[in-house]
Formats: C-alpha cells, structure tokens, sequence
C-alpha cells in the first residue's frame, strides 16, 4: 500500500481509468448516433406535420412525412429553390440521403451564425431582432396526392420577451391563407408567453391571411383585434411582450424574406 | 472494518431522515430547475439515481487502487463518463425529455450528491454497499423530486404526468393556473416548507442559536 | 363600556381560565381599544424605539384613511366613466341585478341605492368603491387574522396590530377587480412565508404585504397586471398610466389629474395628495422615517436624471424620457416610499443606513420602470430588493463606527501633568 501514492502509480491508475473511460463514452456516441440523429429528424417532422394540421399519432413519422412533406433549400438571395446536388453540397450529406431529408437537416440557426454561410440583415428592417439570416432556409412543400403543391410550411424565428422563439408557419395554396402555427422552440413565461404553443391559442390564426390581393403584407397579431378583418389575430392576453415579438417576427420573414417565394407559389410557379 | 452499518440501514436512512435534498441540502440547483413537471422530475431522478448507484459502485470496487493526491479527479473521471452514457442514451431514445431537461443532465456530474457520496462512503466502504448507498441517496432526491413536481405541475398547470385534472381556463376550464409554481423560485418556498416539516417531526435543530429575550439573559 | 367588558371577560382567558388557549386572542382585541397595562417588555421582538409598537401601528393605520377613501371615490369614478363610454352601458344602467351572480358587486350598489348610470353622485360613486374594496379588506383581515392567531397559539406569543396595518396595505395594493380568493391565498402566503416562519412580527425581514403582492403578481399576473383589471368593468381595458406612458410617450391625464389619483389603478396608490396628507402626518409624529422617505426621493430624482440625461434620441424606450415628477405622481411610488419604505421592521434602522436604503429603493423603482420591459411598475419589487439588503447597510454603518471609536481610542492621550 505504501507505493500508492507514488508518481508512476498515480500516472499509471490516472492513465488507464482515463483510457477505460474514454473507450466506454467514445463507444456510446459512435453506437447511439444513428437513434440520435433520427430522433431528432422525427421531432422536427412531428412540428412540421402539426404546422401543416397533419395528424400523426399512430402512425409512423417518417413514412407519413415523406409520402406527404418534401423539403428544399430555398436560396434567399435569388429566391429560388437549390436542385438536389447543391442541395447535398450545401449540407454536406453523403449520397445514401435522399434531397428532401438532407434539405431538412440544414441547420439554419448554426448557419446564420457562420461568417460566409450568411448574411446580414438591413437594422432598419430587422424587425424580428436576430441581425443575421442563413444563406438558405429549409421549405416544406405539402404535396396532394397528384404531387401537386397544396401547402407551405415555412421556418421563421425571432426575440420574444425573454428568449429567441422558433416557429413554422403553414400557408395555404393561394399564398397567403395561413393553415398552422407551431413555435416548437421558445422560453416564453410559462403560462402566459408560452401559451403561444396552446392549440386553442394557434386556433385563432387558421384562416387569417397575410397579404392583401396586391400582395402587400397586412397581417398583424395585436390587442383587442378586430374580429372581423381577416388579417388580425388577437395578442395573447397577458402577454402584450411576447405578442409583439410573434408580430415582429412574422412581419420581418414574411415581408422582408418568404414574400416572392408565396407570390411565385400563388401563382403556381412552385413545384 | 469491523462496524459495517447493516445493508438495511445504509439504504433506508438517506430515503427521508438523512435525506440529501431536505437535510444536507445538497442538489438543490437541479431540483429547483427541473422540477416543474412530473415527467422530467422522474427522467431526472432516474439518472440521478442511476449515476449515484454506479459511481459508488466502481469507485468503491477500485477505490484501493485510487491514488489519494488525485482521488477527486479519478472520481470525476468516472462519473462524467456515467453521466456522458446517461445523455446520449436520453438523447438517443427519448429526444423530446432530453431537450426539456436540456443542461441539467450533464449538470449531474456537478451535482453535490453524487460527489459527496463517492467521497464520503465510496472511498470506505465495500461496493455493495457502496451501491446501495448511492441507491438510497439517488432515491432520496428522488422522492423530493417526485414531491415538488407533483404539487408545481399540478397547481401550475393542473396536470399530472401531463394527464389534465384540473382544467385551466385557456382550455375552457375552471381552474386558474398558479404561474408561480413553474417558476425555479418556487421549489425554493417548498423545500423550505419540506425543510420545516422534517425538522418538526425529528426535532432537529429546534434550538435557535441565540435567544435575545431578556429572560434568558438574567 | 367596552372596558367594563374588556374587564369582565379578563379572568377567563387568563391562566387556568377556561379560555386559556384563546388569550392571543382576547389580548389583541383588548390593547386595540385601549393601551395595554404592561408595555413591550420580556419580549423577543421589535424593541428600537420609544413609542408603543402597538401604538405605533394605529397611527399608521389611520394615517392611510385620505387615500383609502380617495381610492374608493376613485374606484366608482373610474366605473361610472367606463360604464358611460361602453357599447353596452344600457345593460349596466337598466338591469337590476342579482345578488347571487358574476355581477353580485353591482347588485349590491343597486340594492342601497347607488346609481350606475352617468350622472351618479359622490354618494354612489363612494359606495361602489367601498363594495369593491371593503370585501378585499375583509378576506385579507380575516384570513390573515385566522393565521396570525393559529401561530400565535402554537407558539404561545401575542397577536399584535402589525396585522392590521399588513391587511388593510395589502387590500390598498391590489387591483379592485382581484378575485377574493387570490386575496386570501395573497395575505396566507404574506402571512406565513413573509412573517411568521421567520418568528412573527419584528422578526420578518420583509414586508408582508408586499410579500403577499408579490406572490400573486408572479402567481397570477393576468389578475393583477396588465390594461384589463384596474376598472371593475367587463371588457373595459384601462391601461395604468405607466403603461400608457410606456407606449405611447406621455401621459394619459393630465398631470393634476395624476396627482389628486384621478386615474386607474391599484385601490391606494392613486391619489398622491391623499398619500402626502397622510404621509406627512406620519413623518411629523416621528412614526415614519423622514430619512428613508427623502432617501426615496434623491433616489428617484437623480436616477431620473441619469436616464434623461443618457437618452439617445431615437430610442424606442419611451419611459426614460419620463420626467421626475411624472415618476412621482403616477404609479405606485408615493404610498411604497410613505407607507410601505418606511415599515419599521423590514427597513433599516441606522440613520445613515435608513439614507442608503432610502436612495436605494429610489433608484430601483426607476430602473425596473424604464429598464425592464416586461414590468411597467417597480415599486414593490424595488422595496422588497431594498429590504434584503437593510441589514447589511445596518451592518456597515454598526462596524463603521465601531471601528472609528477605536482609532479614536487608540489614539495617543496627551498626558496630563501632575
């Protein structure tokens, strides 16, 4: 027991506790990375499926999102959609991926964070408060059964009163219906703010639309709305902060970024 | 080691009279953060008490060989690596907890208890028990865990395990949510009831330090 | 009289008396009328001062009657208005309405003889504000006397008047339309958590009404915060003004309005003038600390200054370019300085050290108005950060001056000659 203490000893059992250990943590990620990666693929179809009023329980996700839902990168410089090879080039997936999987896993959060994959956003137009945008953003196309486009499904994020919120917003066929609201993100007050994830809450919004018929943006989410105009949603009651940023964060993508995307998608130039 | 405390007596003791939230008020940060509902106060407690259970149980099974000059960083070195497995496991099969409980199951590497235990009874004690220490322990955050979870999801949005049973007003209910039981302040209020209650029922520290009253002083 | 009752009863709730356990009780009501015959003495409480604390609390007591009954004029004032401008004021002036209802407030107004309608009188406009407020008052008192008086038997001490004082503050600091049962989870938990687990009244370090507000606005902020709660009117949305300030850059009165209380808001805090009459004479009996209540005021005026100072002019926080005696005149300010700052138990009791906490509470009201976003009001936050801190200022200026008197004892003696 005496030569417990010493130098070698000490470096000898430090060294190999540290390697068993290593051995274990590494063979843990390296075998549960595929669940992990699937998972968190599966929870974002989940939020996507319930923007677009899919019911999924039941069911399994990933075969009811790719019969239903393909996702593409949508270059927000040019406004066009990117094909599958710059697709994968853009995200870095290997070839076993299809497009539309490979498109949904763009992280535009990390992305807009990177000097070079993104850009800056006009002060006087960031009304949503997150001062720089990825290149791309990952768009999901609600498709019919004659593969044609019946629905889009569409990121945004913005500041709410205490954190950044992120949402999809599910837009109807004519372009400017909205058919869903999900903030999958958020850490909002609970029980006030937060009530912006409350199904009876994002009820309100279904049918209210987003542009006039010369396609400028109306919408508003503010206090005491006017039950009748079809382009005002009541605030949360309680909650006039993080109302404000929701509005915000609507107004900034929907006027400032998705705008030509819904126009081209109204008049049924998107496929 | 002649005065072995009984196997029984090693579980049962940090269960509720020497319990680590209530009496040594040690892993107050995590219950405070992620007792809010029942399903993530459970998660938690489980991998608690699963880190507890094996920490104790390795450190102990080799704590002859744990050289003392960096006997803290060995321990450390062998819990991380359980709390890393516990993560990527949460991580793995249950996504959806794993992102409400967010830093705080990494954050049990920093927790107090299992620290605390693997330095005062896994460096002792033989494994076995050593396990069942950390058993106990593990289960002692637990029941307070599972305690404050319950009254906080139930007042602060009527629900348990996300079952409703009081209906809220937003979902056309009666029932008006109490906010202050989501927030972390609030757990605070309730571990120093609990705190009261169990210094009340095992007359624990009853004696004020110092009495004022002139009575006492003549 | 009520002495010969007094006295006739005495010998039952004495020792051995058959209502030996229900002394507390007997006591509390007794010294309310009359003075008690032993003075604070043998206890372990609240013993800093000459004057009786029991006395002491009666005065305050009846120093905030000129806001309260403000505040109920105000509270009808502001109902007949919103009546008067709602779309559906024929319901409200041609119903008679049941006791028995949501709406069982107006009932009551109808039933001894008040109008609703637009050319209501001070008689019905007092009498709509006493139907609001005195049912706050009367759960606040009751609940917060029921659990007064369980600690006081348990623990065998006597009830005293603080709890008179801490009910009728916390009815005074709520919003009129507060349902009555978050009233009486609101003083149960001012009660127990601000008082009574710390050892009841002279030991809180907190002030208990404030405590209780405190928890409801975190509880329950859609009841007790937000446009739609300050006018007992359904759907009626009366922005206080520091929400309306915080909007839209000024105010929605006129600043004489806004100092006589002529404006929504929590029952008490309207009126200023209401609040100086009452304040001032607490400051001249020597009740209330003047050094805290200038302390509050230096405070707020030199943070103001700071903010309109520093103001760049296109910020879109609108509250930093409020002025210093806007900040005074609306809100909640002037009763936490007079009545709430000044709470001798919770506040510091050094001189210099009732200065800091003073400035303290000053300068904090002003920065949570203008620098947080999500709450347009500051004042009971900024007293209850300020009575956390009150003993550490008691502290340094306690070991301040300790530590002078030992250099100056320490100091070389010049030595006198023989």
């Amino acid at each position: 027991m005496a030569n417990k203490d010493s130098t070698l000893r000490t470096f000898t059992v430090i060294g190999l506790l540290c390697f068993v250990c290593s051995v274990l943590v590494c063979l843990a990620v390296v075998i549960l990375k595929p669940f992990q990666e699937k998972e968190i693929n599966v929870d974002r179809m989940k939020s996507v499926l319930e923007a677009a009023g899919i019911d999924y329980s039941g069911k399994d996700i990933t075969d009811l999102f790719n019969s239903k839902i393909e996702a593409r990168l949508l270059d927000l410089e040019s406004n066009r959609f990117l094909n599958d090879e710059e697709v994968k080039k853009a995200v870095g997936c290997d070839d076993n991926k299809s497009a539309s999987d490979c498109a949904g896993s763009y992280n535009f959060v990390s992305e807009a964070k990177l000097p070079g994959h993104n850009a800056d956003i006009d002060p006087a137009k960031d009304f949503a408060g997150i001062k720089t945008h990825a290149k791309y953003m990952p768009v999901y196309l609600v498709k019919a059964e004659d593969k044609s486009v019946t629905q889009i499904v569409l990121p945004f994020y913005g500041q709410g009163l205490w954190s950044t919120m992120y949402g999809y917003l599910a837009v109807g066929a004519d372009g400017s219906t909205i058919q869903g609201l999900k903030y999958y993100n958020q850490g909002e007050t609970a029980g006030l703010g937060a009530e912006v994830t409350n199904p009876n809450y994002t009820a309100k919004w279904i049918s209210k639309k987003l542009y006039d018929e010369n396609s400028s943006y109306q919408f508003a989410v503010k206090k005491n709305a006017d039950g009748n105009s079809q382009y005002q949603v009541d605030a949360i009651s309680g909650a006039t902060l993080t109302s404000d940023g929701v509005n915000n964060s609507v107004k900034y993508w929907f006027e400032e970024v998705y705008a030509p995307l819904l126009k081209q998608f109204k008049n049924k130039e998107v496929k | 080691m002649s005065d072995l405390p009984s196997a029984k007596e090693v579980f049962t003791r940090p269960l509720i009279k020497d319990n680590p939230v209530m009496i040594q008020v040690l892993g107050i940060c995590s219950s405070l953060a992620v007792s809010s509902n029942m399903k993530t106060a459970l998660v938690m407690s489980l991998a608690l008490t699963f880190v507890t259970a094996f920490s104790n149980l390795i450190i102990s099974s080799i704590r002859k060989y744990i050289p003392n000059s960096v006997r803290i960083i060995a321990q450390m070195t062998v819990i991380a690596s359980l709390v890393i497995i516990v993560d990527q496991l949460l991580k793995a099969f249950s996504y959806d907890l794993s992102k409400q409980l967010s830093v705080f199951v990494g954050l049990i590497i920093t927790n107090c208890i299992v620290m605390g235990r693997a330095e005062a009874f896994a460096m002792k004690y033989p494994p076995v028990l050593s396990f069942l220490d950390g058993l106990g322990n593990g289960i002692g955050y637990g029941i307070i865990l599972c305690f404050l979870g319950t009254v906080r999801e139930l007042f602060g949005s009527g629900k348990w395990f996300d079952i409703t049973l009081l209906k809220t007003v937003n979902d056309g209910g009666w029932y008006v949510p109490n906010g202050f039981m989501l927030m972390p302040p609030c757990a605070f209020f309730l571990i120093g009831l609990l705190i009261w209650l169990t210094n009340q029922v095992y007359k624990i520290n009853t004696k004020p330090e110092y009495d004022t009253s002139r009575k006492d002083a003549s | 009289m009520i002495l010969s009752i007094i006295n006739k009863l005495e010998p039952l709730f004495a020792k051995g008396g058959k209502l030996e356990k229900f002394y507390p009780l007997f006591e509390g009501t007794s010294t309310f009328f009359y003075t008690p015959g032993v003075v604070t003495h043998n206890t372990t409480t609240h013993v800093r001062d000459f004057i009786d604390f029991k006395r002491m609390m009666i005065m305050v007591f009846f120093a905030v009657f000129p806001c309260m009954f403000w505040g109920w004029y105000n509270v009808g004032n502001q109902t007949i208005n919103a009546i008067a401008s709602s779309a559906d004021f024929i319901r409200y002036t041609s119903t008679s309405f049941s006791l028995f209802s949501a709406d069982w407030h107006y009932a009551l107004v109808q039933l001894l003889g008040g109008s609703l309608a637009q050319d209501a009188g001070i008689y019905s406009k007092m009498l709509i504000g006493a139907i609001f407020f005195l049912p706050i008052y009367a759960v606040s008192f009751g609940v917060g006397a029921f659990w007064e008086v369980l600690f006081c038997i348990v623990r065998k001490h006597e009830v005293n008047e603080g709890l008179f004082v801490t009910s009728l503050f916390f009815a005074l600091i709520v919003p009129p339309t507060i349902p009555l049962w978050q009233v009486a989870l609101g003083i149960t938990f001012g009660v127990i958590i601000g008082k009574e687990v710390f050892g009841g009244t002279g030991r809180n370090f907190m002030n208990p009404a404030l405590v209780g507000r405190a928890f409801l606005f975190f509880a329950y902020p859609a009841q007790i915060s937000g446009d739609a709660v300050w006018v007992p009117v359904d759907g009626y949305t009366g922005a206080t003004a520091l929400s309306y300030f915080s909007k839209n850059g000024n105010l929605p009165v006129s600043h004489l309005d806004a100092f006589l209380g002529n404006l929504p808001g929590c029952i008490g805090e309207g009126s200023t003038l209401g609040i100086l009459i009452g304040g001032i004479i607490l400051l001249w009996m020597g009740v209330a600390s003047w050094r805290i209540v200038l302390g509050g005021f230096v405070g707020l005026i030199a943070m103001t200054v700071i903010c309109n100072t520093f103001v760049s002019p296109e910020t879109t926080n609108l509250m930093l370019k409020m002025n210093f005696y806007e900040h005074i005149i609306i809100g909640g300010f002037a009763f936490g300085i007079f009545f709430m700052a000044t709470d001798p138990v919770s506040s510091a009791f050094t001189s210099k050290g009732k200065w800091i906490y003073g400035i303290l509470i000053g300068a904090m009201v002003v920065t949570i108005r203008v620098l947080n976003p999500a709450y347009p009001e500051g004042v009971m936050l900024a007293i209850l950060f300020a009575n956390c801190w009150a003993p550490l200022f008691d502290y340094c200026v306690s070991q301040f001056n300790i530590n002078r008197r030992k250099r100056i004892a320490a100091k070389p003696k010049f030595v006198q000659g023989v």
